[in-house]
């Protein structure tokens, strides 16, 4: 699905990632893993086209791109789960699903009951503004918006930040349930361990911007993982 | 009785507002473009309606060839000066402020050579010139009546636009967050020049409605950007009922001020903008503010 190897961005003059290979295969979870300021969300923006590589190459559905474009990613079937959700806080809950049609064929455009199913509340919010939903509604809205357009990748940047657990439970099944579908690869920015650990097929743990571990999961030992996490967290500090 | 004729004259003020703010309502209050040279849009729609005039002697079939002719030239303008002004001046308003001033003096100019510094007459057909009169006191042009219709007829045609249509929900999640708004598949150059475009194109239309009372001359534009930048703000930024609202205001405003100090219509001006810095004091985001977490935020 995606392959993208050898990645690297730079902010103005300081570089921000070195040479990240990452992939994501349909039916898989990639969690992408690591402190605060490593780089995770800018890989995330990165492959979701927002922000311009300095470097690297990126494959998807086999075919090689150069320059991306936010536009162009979300139509060829990129579906993008931002950190901070960035609901638009203006429209309903409805349009908020309904500004993902813009990938869809005239014909196509219906928000599909399977949503409302994953997302319960949503139904009952659809004509509440998105800026007054609470933290959890927003999340699950935007994960439920990314989904309207149909991805074949799906990228999620920490969807569990600041959320409570019985809702971050809720997204663990629908992630769980997307995977097993088949269909959708997954790339999961994660902080949670167990979150990640539970969901994760194959791992990257960043630090400083560069893979400082990475493998599928039948390759890691749990204890590896969480003692490089952890590890660093308490090096940082 | 008087009251009542006060009252029709500020319904009529207030439509002539409403009609000149309501294209910035889309560039600037849905947008937050400011844009100097709206009034220049509305100039240019007049001078459209004029030079059509001179194409087609008769006067309904000329007017109704205008209005779309005046959307179609300001529509193109505008698009024009979003795509080589604007864009490249994005989230810098005081920049985007003085270079849409400079554009504004040139269309000035331009127009000044174009059609000479004369007043152009355009020039209402019949059914528009007389008046509807009730009595001795109370009577009202039918021009006044069919621009109160025709700016009616824009608020129905915003709010469809904004509310119902694919556009309009592209346009108001392309000004909450362009990037998001890209990442769901919407492209947020096109959406911007094609709003612009249409806000553009209604002080157009506008202006061919003006251009029918008014004398139509390169200055045209100055007379309506202030008081259109006021009905905008003072009705609160970013939604149409206020723009409204603060037509209604500002039109009943201006006739009061009128009917007592009828000689002096620089004093009058002076106190609508003294009112207007008070009650900004007072009401900061208008009278019919965005209501919300979001807009608190």
């Amino acid at each position: 699905m995606l392959n993208a190897t050898n990645l690297t961005l730079h902010y103005g003059g300081s570089q921000i990632l070195h040479g990240i290979d990452i992939a994501a295969h349909p039916g898989q979870v990639t969690c992408v893993m690591g402190n605060n300021g490593v780089g995770k969300t800018s890989l995330l923006n990165l492959l979701a086209g927002r922000h311009p590589r300095s470097g690297g190459e990126i494959e998807f559905d086999g075919r090689k791109l150069d320059r991306l474009t936010a536009q162009a990613m979300a139509r060829m079937g990129v579906g993008y789960v931002p950190q901070g959700r960035a609901i638009f806080p203006m429209l309903t809950v409805r349009e908020n699903l309904e500004t993902g049609f813009a990938c869809l064929p005239r014909s196509e455009r219906r928000i599909s009951d399977e949503i409302f199913d994953s997302f319960p509340v949503l139904a009952e919010m659809a004509d509440r503004r998105g800026g007054d939903l609470s933290g959890g509604q927003q999340q699950q809205l935007a994960i439920a918006r990314a989904l309207i357009t149909r991805p074949r990748l799906l990228l999620l940047d920490e969807p569990t930040e600041g959320i409570q657990p019985n809702i971050i439970a809720q997204i663990g099944r629908v992630i769980a349930a997307l995977r097993d579908r088949g269909d959708m690869a997954i790339i999961l920015v994660e902080q949670f361990f167990d979150f990640a650990w539970e969901l994760g097929d194959g791992f990257l743990v960043l630090e400083r911007g560069r893979a400082i571990m990475q493998g599928p999961k039948s390759d890691l030992r749990r204890e590896d993982l969480h003692a490089r996490l952890a590890g660093h967290a308490t090096a940082a500090e | 009785m008087k009251g009542i004729d006060l009252g029709l004259d500020a319904l009529s003020f207030a439509s002539i507002y409403f009609l000149a703010a309501i294209g910035l309502a889309v560039t600037f209050g849905v947008m937050r473009v400011i844009n100097m040279a709206h009034g220049e849009f509305i100039m240019m729609g007049a001078y459209t309606g004029y030079v059509v005039q001179t194409l087609i002697p008769d006067r309904t079939l000329s007017l109704i060839v205008a209005l779309p002719a005046a959307f179609a030239v300001t529509f193109a303008a505008g698009v024009a000066l979003e795509r080589l002004v604007i864009r490249h001046l994005a989230k810098r308003p005081l920049e985007t402020l003085l270079a849409t001033f400079g554009v504004s003096i040139a269309l000035q100019q331009i127009a000044k050579n174009v059609f000479g510094t004369q007043a152009r007459p355009l020039t209402a057909p019949e059914w528009l010139e007389g008046a509807i009169t009730f009595n001795d006191v109370i009577s009202i042009s039918t021009i006044r009546v069919a621009i109160f219709v025709l700016a009616l007829l824009f608020l129905g045609l915003f709010l469809f636009i904004m509310k119902r249509t694919r556009l309009g929900l592209e346009v108001r999640a392309v000004t909450q967050n362009p990037g998001m708004a890209a990442s769901m598949g919407i492209n947020p150059d096109r959406i911007a020049m094609l709003s612009f475009g249409l806000g553009s194109g209604i002080a157009g239309i506008a202006g061919v409605a003006i251009g029918l009372f008014a004398k139509v001359t390169s200055e045209l534009g100055q007379d309506y950007i202030v008081q259109s930048f006021m009905t905008v703000v003072v009705g609160g930024v970013g939604n149409i009922w206020g723009t409204l609202a603060g037509a209604g205001l500002i039109g009943a405003l201006s006739k009061i001020i009128e009917s007592l100090n009828p000689s002096n219509t620089l004093a009058a001006q002076t106190f609508m903008i003294l009112f207007i810095i008070i009650f900004i004091q007072f009401r900061p985001r208008g009278i019919i503010p965005q209501k919300g977490r979001a807009a608190e935020a």
